[in-house]
C-alpha cells in the first residue's frame, strides 16, 4: 500500500504540476494551457478508442500468460474494482466526467505500476506481457495528460480526492487475481468511454439533425 | 578422578537422605515440567521447552526424554524422539491419521544434552513437513535417567501441550498453506486447504489442470495433499487452488508454488582493470534458476584481506553477464569471495586477484598517418592511462586490398607517451587499412579492443614488372593485321591511377621510323596493320611517373615461320584431344629448341567476341590441362600451340576437343536418291561435320523399319527401341560417307528409313522416318514371256511346215508303223509286237564325258560308253536320223535299248533345279540361265533335223517338266508297259511327284540348288508380302 500511495502521490504531483503550469500560462499569456489541443475532448475520445483495443488485448494476454483461462480462475477476474466508476461517465456532465476520468486514470496508473512489479516474480524476464504493461502505462499517462489539458481548458482544477483502497494482497496469487480484476475493469471502462454516452447520444443526434436542417434552410433561402 | 569419587559420594549421600525422608525412592522419576510449545511459522518449526527438577540438574544427570508430537485433536502421535546419550539412537515409527489423508512418519533423531547445574530450560524443535497452520499440534514428554545407578524406568507422560491449527477456528475465512513457498525442483510439497467454519473443500486444483478431491470419510473442512517431485513451470508460480463451499464470502483459497533451483556456480568469472583506477569483475550467472524478482539469485563479492564487501549486484536475467566494480587504492592484491544466493541455497567461489596481472588497456586512440611515401608510412597514436604510466606492447594490423592481413608488433611503449611506428615494404599507390591494439607488456593479460580503422593510399611510383603480350596474325592484302592482346604478368603493378599502354613497332630488316600508338587502360587488345616485312613490336605500360619495361614480340615476314604459319598451317590437320569436366588436356612435343610454349584458345569460339585467351608454359612443360569456367559441354574448342624463342613464336600444332561431347542436335536430312525393287539409296550430302557439331561426328546409323517384328535384312543388326520396336541398323563409320544403299528389300513394300549421326556423346533418339515403297519386280514375268515366245515360234514353224508335219506325224492312215518317227525296222507297236534291239541300227554314237552326262545327259546325242553305263543308268535309246532322213532307233548297248527313260524322272537333280531356276529367276542365276537358254535350242533344232519327237513334248519339256511327267509319260508308259525292263518309270513316276518340288527345296546343296533355295525364299517372301499388304 505504501508503494502504491507513493506512486499515486507522484502521479498526482505531476498532473497538478502540469495543471499549475497550464494555469500559469493562462495567466501569463493569451494562450492558456499551452501545449493543449483545443479539441482535447475529441482527442480523449479518439485516444480512448485506440486504447480500448489495446486494453482488450492486454487483458487477454494477461489471462493467457497467468494461466487464468480455466473457468474457476477466470471468474475471479469478473469482480468489480471499487475505484472504477460503476456508471458510464460519459453520461455525466462534462466536468464531472472529466474529473471522474482523471481520478480513474490516476488509480489505473498506480495499479499498472503495481502489476508490473508483481510480474517481476510471476513472469520470466523476457515475457511479452512486460512490454504490453509498459505500453499500456504510457498510454494511460498520455490520456491522463489529455484529461488534465481538457480540465485546464475548462478552467477546472483536477480533483485530488481519492477513493481509499484495500490493503494490497501479500499472497502472490491474490495479487495476480487483483491485477486481473484491474485489467478486466479497465477494459470495460475504456469500452464505455470510447463508445460515448448511452443516454445523451439521442439528444446529441437531435442537435446534430437540427444543425443540419438549419444549414439546409439557409442554403435554400440563399438559392431563392 | 577425585572429583568423580566426590561426586558419587555426594550423590549417594543426597539419595540416602532423600530415601530417608521418603522423597526419592529407588524408582526416582524426574517428570518433565513447565512444558511449553510454540511455532516458528516462517520456518515451519515447532519449538518445545521444558524443565526437570532441580535435583537432576544438580547432579548433572544424563537423561533420556521421550517426546511425542501429535497432530489433530485426536492426538495421533506423529513423532517420538528420545533425547539421550549420544551413543544410542532410537527409531520410532508411528502411523498417524490425518483428517484428509494417511501418512507414515518414519524418522528418528538424537539430541545430545547433558543437564547442568545452571538449571537451564531444555529446548527442542521439530520441523514439520505439513504446514503447522493446517492443524493442531500437541507435544508431551516423559523422561528416564540414563545412569547405571538408577533403574531405567520411564517417568509418567507430561500433559499434552497443544498449539491450535486454523482448522479449529470459528473464522469463516478460507486458507491454503504453504503460501508462496519456494521449493527446489524435484522435491515433495504438502499443501493443506482449510475452509472456514462449516465449510467444505470441494476440490484442489494444482498447476491449472490437475484436480484432486478430498476423502469422503473426513470432515472435509481440511484437506491435506502432497505433490511429489514438482517441476518448474513455464510461467513462474504454479497455482494451487482450493474450491470451497460454505458460508464465507470467499469460496476459494489459492497460493503459488515457486519451483526453482539453487544458484549455480558463477561461470566465466574474471576481473581486470582498464585504467589502473578501478577493477571490474565479470561473471555469468550460469543456468536459469527459474526464480525471478525477489527470489532471483543475489550476489555479493567479499574481500577477505580488508574484510569488506565490495558490491551486491543482482541478476536481471540469467543470460546477461554480471559486473562488479570498485576503486583500486593502494591495494593491488585481493582475496575475493563471490557468493550467489537465492531462497534455495548459496554457492561461493574464492579467488585471488593481482591487479598488475589483469591489465586490459583501453583501445589506442588518435591513430594517424604521417610521412606518407610510396612504400612506407609512419603511424602515430595515443594510449591510456596517462596518469599512471604502464608499459604496453601494441600490434598494428595492415589489411591489404586483397584481404590479406599483416600484423606488426611495436616495441614496448609507455602508456603516457605519444609513440609512432614506421611500416615499410608497402606497395605504391595501394589502399591500406590500419588499426591497432595494445596489451600490457609485462604480465600480458588481454589485448585491448581494436582502435578505429584508418585507410590510406600510398604514393605513386613507376610501373613494375612487364606485360604479357600475345598476338593473332591475320593475312590481308599486302600484309598482315596483327591483333595484340595483353594482360599483366603476376608481378606487374601499375603503381599509379592513370595508366596507358604504349605500343611501338618497327621493321627488323632495315631501319625505319618506328610507329607508335597509345592505348587507354580500359582496353586489353588492339589491331595494327603491317606489311610483309618482319616487325618487332614493343609494348609497355606508362603511368604518371614513367613507363614499365617493354615486352617484345617479333612477327616474321611471310616466308618466315612466324607469319607463314598463319597462312599455311590453318590447313594443317587438327589433332583431336580428349576433354573431361576438369578441362581439356593438351600435349606437345617439348624440345630444347624453345624457351617456352604458348597455348591460345577462345573461351567462346562461337561468339564474335570469342574472349581470346593464352597461357605461357616454361621450356620443360609438354602438356597442360586447359580449363575455364566458360567451357561448356558440346562446344568445340580449338587450341593452338606455339613454341617461343627469343620473342619469336612458332606454330607447333592445332588441337581441337570438347570438354564433353554431346549427341548431334541436328539430324542428317536424308533423301531417297535411288530406288529399285530391292534397294533404296539414301543420301544426306548437306550434313555438316564441322565445329558446329556438339561432338566429333564419328559416323552414321541408317535405321530401317520393316513391317516385320524382327529385323531380317541381310547385313544389318538389330536395334531395339524403348517402345519395343525392332529396327534394322546399318553403321557407316566414315563421317565423310553420306550415302548408303539399303539392299535386300522386298519389292512393292513400304519401309521407313532414318539416318542418325553419332558422336562421342552418342546420338539422339529417332524422331522422324522417311517412308518409301520399293518398286514392282518386272523379272518375275520373264520366264512366262520366254515360254510364250517359244510357243509362238514353234507354232509358226509348225504352221509353216504343216504339210510336212502332217505327213510325218499324222499320215492319212494313222498307223504307227508308218510313222517315220518310229520307223525302226521290225518294230511294231501293236499289242504283240516286240521291238527287237537288233533292228535298231544307230546312225551315230556320241561319247560324252561323265560330267556332261550328269548335267545334260538327257539331251546328249550319241552313245554312252559301257564303262559309264553303270553311272548313267539306265542306258539310253537314241533317236538318230538315218540316211533317209528318218529317225532311227539305235541301241547304245545290248541292254540299254530295252526301255525308255522318262525324261522327267531321270533328270530330277539337274533338270529339276534348272526348271525351278527357269521359273524363279534371280540376279545370281545367270549361269543356269545360260544352260536353260541352251536347252531349248535342242528342241528347236530337233524339228529342223526332222526328229520324230513330238513338238508338244518338246514344248512341254521346255516350259514345264512337271507337265510332261504328268501327262505324257503315263501315256508312253501305257504303250511301253509291256516292254521288258520297263517297270522303273512307274516307280519314277511315283517318286517324281514327291521330289520335283520337295527335294529341290530342301535337300539340294549345289550352287544351283542354293539359287533355288533363294528363289524359293523369294517365292515365300512374295506370299508374305501379299499377306502383309492385306
Amino acid at each position: 500500500m505504501g508503494v502504491v500511495i507513493a506512486h499515486g502521490d507522484v502521479s498526482r504531483a505531476l498532473t497538478q504540476g502540469l495543471f499549475i503550469q497550464c494555469l500559469a500560462h493562462v495567466n501569463s499569456s493569451t494562450a492558456p494551457c499551452r501545449g493543449c489541443h483545443l479539441n482535447s475532448l475529441g482527442k480523449i475520445t479518439a485516444k480512448a478508442r485506440q486504447m480500448e483495443k489495446e486494453a482488450k488485448e492486454l487483458f487477454r494476454s494477461y489471462l493467457t500468460h497467468q494461466g487464468l483461462l480455466t473457468s474457476e480462475l477466470r471468474q475471479l477476474c469478473d469482480e468489480a474494482i471499487q475505484w472504477f466508476p460503476t456508471e458510464n461517465i460519459r453520461d455525466q456532465p462534462k466536468i464531472v466526467m472529466l474529473q471522474e476520468l482523471y481520478r480513474t486514470l490516476v488509480h489505473m496508473n498506480d495499479a499498472l505500476e503495481n502489476i508490473r512489479k508483481q510480474q517481476q516474480v510471476l513472469s520470466t524476464p523476457g515475457a511479452a506481457l512486460h512490454g504490453k504493461l509498459e505500453s499500456t502505462q504510457w498510454a494511460v499517462k498520455g490520456l491522463l495528460s489529455n484529461t488534465v489539458c481538457t480540465l485546464c481548458l475548462e478552467g477546472v482544477l483536477p480533483n485530488s480526492r481519492r477513493t481509499p483502497e484495500r490493503p494490497a494482497a501479500t499472497n502472490t496469487f491474490q495479487q495476480k487475481i487483483d491485477g486481473c480484476k484491474v485489467l478486466g475493469n479497465y477494459s470495460k471502462f475504456l469500452k464505455k468511454l470510447a463508445r460515448g454516452s448511452g443516454k445523451k447520444a439521442p439528444q446529441a443526434l437531435r442537435d446534430q439533425r437540427k444543425r443540419r436542417k438549419g444549414t439546409k434552410r439557409k442554403e435554400g433561402s440563399s438559392r431563392s | 578422578m577425585d572429583h568423580f569419587v566426590l561426586q558419587t559420594i555426594l550423590l549417594y549421600t543426597t539419595l540416602c537422605f532423600s530415601t530417608y525422608q521418603g522423597q526419592v525412592p529407588e524408582t526416582q522419576e524426574f517428570l518433565p515440567t513447565f512444558l511449553k510449545v510454540s511455532r516458528n511459522l516462517p520456518l515451519q518449526r515447532l519449538l518445545v521447552e521444558w524443565d526437570v527438577s532441580d535435583l537432576a540438574h544438580q547432579f548433572e544427570l544424563e537423561m533420556v526424554f521421550d517426546i511425542q508430537v501429535s497432530q489433530t485433536e485426536e492426538m495421533n502421535v506423529v513423532w517420538t524422539l528420545a533425547v539421550a546419550e549420544h551413543t544410542k539412537w532410537l527409531t520410532d515409527c508411528r502411523t498417524v491419521k490425518f483428517s484428509g489423508t494417511r501418512r507414515n512418519v518414519n524418522s528418528g533423531e538424537y539430541y545430545n544434552t547433558t543437564l547442568n547445574k545452571l538449571n537451564k530450560t531444555l529446548h527442542w524443535s521439530w520441523d514439520s513437513e505439513l504446514p503447522l497452520e493446517c492443524m493442531s499440534h500437541s507435544v508431551r514428554i516423559r523422561s528416564m535417567v540414563n545412569d547405571e545407578r538408577f533403574s531405567k524406568l520411564w517417568s509418567r507422560w507430561s500433559q499434552w501441550e497443544t498449539v491450535l491449527g486454523l482448522d479449529t477456528s470459528d473464522d469463516y475465512t478460507p486458507y491454503i498453506f504453504p503460501e508462496d513457498k519456494v521449493v527446489e525442483e524435484g522435491s515433495n510439497v504438502t499443501f493443506c486447504c482449510i475452509g472456514g467454519k462449516d465449510s467444505r473443500i470441494l476440490n484442489f486444483l494444482f498447476n491449472y489442470t490437475d484436480y484432486y478431491y478430498p476423502d469422503s470419510n473426513t470432515s472435509q473442512r481440511n484437506m491435506v495433499i502432497t505433490m511429489n517431485k514438482v517441476l518448474h513451470a513455464e510461467t513462474p508460480g504454479i497455482p494451487a487452488f482450493c474450491n470451497i463451499s460454505g458460508k464465507g464470502s470467499k469460496n476459494y483459497s489459492a497460493t503459488h508454488l515457486f519451483v526453482g533451483k539453487p544458484p549455480p556456480e558463477p561461470k566465466d568469472l574474471y576481473c581486470d582493470t582498464r585504467n589502473m583506477t578501478t577493477v571490474t569483475c565479470t561473471w555469468n550467472p550460469g543456468e536459469d534458476t527459474y526464480l525471478y524478482g525477489p527470489y532471483s539469485t543475489k550476489y555479493h563479492l567479499f574481500e577477505r584481506f580488508s574484510q569488506k564487501p565490495l558490491c551486491y549486484p543482482e541478476t536481471e536475467t540469467y543470460l546477461e553477464p554480471i559486473r562488479c566494480s570498485w576503486a583500486i587504492g593502494q591495494q593491488m592484491i585481493y582475496n575475493l569471495t563471490l557468493t550467489a544466493q537465492n531462497p534455495l541455497g548459496e554457492r561461493s567461489a574464492y579467488f585471488v586477484l593481482d591487479v598488475a596481472h589483469r591489465v586490459h588497456p583501453f583501445p589506442p586512440s588518435d591513430l594517424s598517418v604521417e610521412d606518407m611515401k610510396a612504400t612506407e608510412v609512419s603511424l602515430y597514436w595515443s594510449m591510456q592511462p596517462k596518469h599512471k604510466a604502464i608499459k604496453l606492447l601494441c600490434q598494428i594490423e595492415n589489411r591489404h586490398p586483397s584481404g590479406q592481413v599483416e600484423l606488426h608488433n611495436s616495441s614496448v611503449v609507455q602508456s603516457n607517451s605519444y609513440p609512432h611506428l614506421t611500416l615499410g615494404g608497402l606497395q605504391p599507390f595501394t589502399n591500406y587499412a590500419f588499426r591497432m591494439r595494445c596489451g600490457a607488456a609485462s604480465h600480458f593479460w588481454k589485448w585491448s579492443e581494436w582502435s578505429k580503422t584508418i585507410r590510406v593510399r600510398t604514393n605513386e611510383a613507376a610501373p613494375s614488372g612487364k606485360l604479357d603480350v600475345w598476338r593473332e596474325v591475320t593475312p590481308v592484302l599486302g600484309g598482315w593485321n596483327v591483333t595484340l592482346f595483353w594482360k599483366p604478368f603476376p608481378d606487374f603493378r601499375a603503381n599509379s591511377g592513370g595508366i596507358s599502354f604504349e605500343i611501338t613497332w618497327e621493321k627488323l630488316e632495315k631501319a625505319s621510323e618506328p610507329e607508335h600508338i597509345s592505348i587507354s587502360a580500359s582496353q586489353n587488345s588492339t589491331t595494327i596493320s603491317i606489311d610483309n616485312h618482319s616487325y618487332k613490336i614493343s609494348m609497355a605500360a606508362r603511368n604518371n611517373i614513367t613507363s614499365s619495361l617493354p615486352s617484345v614480340i617479333i612477327i616474321s615476314r611471310a616466308t618466315d615461320n612466324g607469319a607463314e604459319e598463319e597462312v599455311d598451317h590453318t590447313d594443317l590437320e587438327e589433332e583431336r584431344v580428349n576433354g573431361t569436366v576438369d578441362g581439356i588436356y593438351i600435349s606437345w612435343k617439348a624440345t630444347n629448341a624453345f624457351h617456352g610454349y604458348i597455348v591460345d584458345w577462345c573461351n567462346f569460339p562461337r561468339s564474335q567476341h570469342c574472349d581470346f585467351q593464352w597461357k605461357r608454359f616454361d621450356f620443360n612443360t609438354s602438356s597442360c590441362l586447359i580449363n575455364s569456367a566458360a567451357f561448356m559441354p558440346g562446344v568445340r574448342y580449338s587450341f593452338r600451340v606455339y613454341g617461343s624463342l627469343a620473342n619469336e613464336d612458332f606454330f607447333l600444332g592445332k588441337k581441337v576437343g570438347y570438354t564433353k561431347e554431346l549427341a548431334p542436335r541436328l539430324n542428317p536430312q536424308g533423301e531417297i536418291t535411288e530406288m529399285t525393287s530391292h534397294t533404296v539409296t539414301i543420301t544426306w550430302d548437306s550434313y555438316p561435320i564441322n565445329e558446329s557439331q556438339p561432338g566429333f561426328i564419328r559416323g552414321y546409323h541408317v535405321y530401317v523399319k520393316t513391317m516385320e517384328e524382327e529385323c531380317s535384312l541381310k547385313g544389318s543388326t538389330k536395334h531395339a527401341l524403348s517402345d519395343g520396336t525392332v529396327l534394322c541398323k546399318y553403321t557407316i563409320e566414315n563421317p565423310e560417307e553420306k550415302r548408303y544403299m539399303v539392299k535386300h528389300l522386298m519389292p512393292e513394300t513400304t519401309y521407313a528409313l532414318a539416318v542418325k549421326a553419332y558422336t562421342g556423346g552418342g546420338e539422339t533418339p529417332i524422331d522422324a522416318y522417311i517412308h518409301v515403297d520399293t518398286l514392282h519386280d518386272s523379272k518375275i514375268y520373264l520366264p512366262v514371256l520366254l515360254v510364250m515366245v517359244h510357243f509362238v515360234l514353234i507354232s509358226a514353224v509348225c504352221f509353216w511346215k504343216i504339210k510336212w508335219m502332217k505327213d510325218c506325224c499324222c499320215p492319212e492312215i494313222p498307223n504307227p508303223n508308218k510313222s517315220k518317227a518310229l520307223s525302226c525296222n521290225g518294230l511294231k507297236l501293236n499289242s504283240e509286237a516286240v521291238m527287237k534291239l537288233s533292228d535298231c541300227i544307230p546312225d551315230t554314237v556320241v561319247l560324252e564325258n561323265t560330267s556332261e552326262a550328269n548335267t545334260l545327259q538327257l539331251w546328249s546325242h550319241g552313245t554312252i560308253l559301257e564303262s559309264e553305263s553303270k553311272v548313267i543308268n539306265p542306258s539310253w535309246v537314241y533317236f538318230v536320223q538315218n540316211e533317209e532322213g528318218d529317225l532311227m532307233c539305235t541301241q547304245s548297248a545290248p541292254e540299254a535299248c530295252t526301255s525308255f527313260e522318262n525324261l522327267a524322272y531321270s533328270s530330277q537333280t539337274a533338270l529339276g533345279s534348272s526348271l525351278y531356276q527357269n521359273l524363279w529367276m534371280s540376279e545370281k542365276s545367270e549361269p543356269q540361265l545360260s544352260i536353260l537358254s541352251y536347252q531349248p535350242q535342242h528342241y528347236i533344232e530337233i524339228p529342223s533335223k526332222d526328229t520324230v519327237t513330238s513338238l508338244r513334248e518338246i514344248t512341254e519339256r521346255e516350259g514345264s517338266l512337271r507337265y510332261i511327267s504328268q501327262m505324257e509319260v503315263p501315256r508312253s508308259e501305257v504303250k511301253l508297259s509291256n516292254l521288258p525292263h520297263s517297270t522303273e518309270p512307274l516307280e519314277h513316276s511315283s517318286y517324281k511327284i514327291q521330289t520335283v518340288l520337295g527335294s529341290e527345296l530342301v535337300t539340294s546343296t549345289s550352287d544351283e540348288d542354293n539359287h533355288s533355295k533363294n528363289s524359293s525364299t523369294s517365292s515365300n517372301s512374295t506370299v508374305l508380302l501379299l499377306l502383309g499388304r492385306h
